[in-house]
């Protein structure tokens, strides 16, 4: 009992931080990093919440879909901003 | 026997409340697509909190529907946030003012 | 202000929230079951065959398959560009006719080739390209070789287009 409460503190302190972190974070690569922390975070809420499938699903479908788009748009801004400057300069 | 419903209200509200704080403040395209997903995974936190509250599955097979609907979501978020860095050369909500252009 | 504004949100919830119903009923699943079986049993129907308390979902189950759909469809539509006359999509390139009489055909084995070679917007061209555009000419007589051939560096006649097509078919 105590065990699940020390658990469930912690991965609530985990999820808020780095949600906070995905917020407050200026560059966009970090916050997506932070996103999947954030992420992971619930998927172990879920399996505390004795929703072993639902978390299997949040890690695949969030970490393994929806985290890579967001990693690829980042990218894909990111490269053509960094091309834009270097014309510029 | 676990954790108190409660606390998971609170983790979910506060998580929401992180999202909308950044749905309200970045003017990045891409930051509000990832509140977003954080808004969402509180609405999922609330749905497998309260499912296993009552012992029943109705919460997190609507849960599982969230997901879904997310990944859709995303889909073509990501699409219009690469359509909106086309046109206007950044990725700033604040710059697309209208529909057309 | 924005966040003071969030934050009154965020002192309402928490005040709210413990005041949630929490009398005693009994919590969690009973630990003999299958979780996930019966999440595909809630999923397609099967109330009957399911140990756990829940509803059917399959009419929001084929609702939601629905909009997986859509959004599958709306990425591609996105995704979909126009650059300089030539319209980029996934599985194929369409050259548009020019508005001075001559086809983009006529171009497209001069300068453009070299042009279009380097540009970026052209990264979609897939072997696809040559091959759906080269069985097309006969339909569609504005219609050249796609990015693919460009790439190539091949003068943009059709015969070209297809000879581009029939090397590169077999590459794959």
């Amino acid at each position: 009992m105590v065990y699940e409460l020390i658990a469930f503190g912690l991965f609530a302190a985990i999820t808020l931080v780095s949600g906070l972190g995905v917020v407050l974070m200026e560059d966009v690569w970090h916050s997506a990093l932070l996103l999947g922390v954030s992420l992971f975070s619930v998927a172990v809420h879920f399996v505390l919440l004795e929703a072993e499938f639902l978390a299997a699903m949040q890690v695949l479908v969030y970490v393994g879909g929806v985290l890579i788009l967001i990693t690829f748009a980042v990218m894909l801004t990111r490269h053509r901003e960094a091309e834009r400057e270097g014309v510029q300069a | 026997m676990a954790v108190p419903v409660e606390y998971y209200l609170l983790l979910s509200a506060a998580v929401f409340c992180v999202g909308l704080f950044g749905i309200l403040t970045r003017r990045n395209a891409l930051m509000f697509l990832m509140s977003v997903e954080l808004m969402l995974n509180a609405a999922n936190i609330n749905f497998v909190a309260f499912s296993q509250y009552w012992g029943n599955l109705t919460g997190q097979v609507f849960a599982l529907f969230v997901l879904a609907l997310a990944a859709a979501e995303v889909a073509i978020g990501i699409g219009i946030i690469l359509v909106l860095y086309r046109n206007f050369g950044d990725v700033d909500v604040t710059l697309a003012r209208e529909m057309r252009w | 202000m924005v966040a003071v504004g969030l934050f009154t949100v965020l002192a309402y919830v928490f005040w709210t929230a413990p005041f949630t119903g929490r009398d005693g009923f009994p919590r969690g699943f009973p630990g003999s079951e299958s979780i996930t079986e019966n999440i595909g049993y809630l999923l397609f129907n099967l109330v009957d065959l399911a140990t756990i308390d829940g509803e059917g979902f399959l009419v929001a189950f084929i609702v939601i398959a629905i909009v997986l759909d859509a959004a599958l469809e709306g990425g591609v539509f996105l995704a979909k560009r126009e650059s300089e006359g030539s319209l980029v999509t996934a599985l194929r390139t369409e050259r548009e006719p020019r508005a001075d009489g001559g086809t983009v055909a006529d171009a497209a084995g001069g300068t453009d080739t070299a042009d279009a070679a380097p540009d970026a917007t052209e990264e979609t061209g897939t072997p696809e390209d040559a091959a759906v555009t080269g069985g097309s000419d006969a339909a569609d007589p504005d219609a050249t070789d796609g990015g693919g051939s460009d790439a190539d560096g091949e003068s943009g006649t059709d015969a070209a287009g297809t000879d581009a097509a029939d090397g590169q078919g077999g590459d794959r």
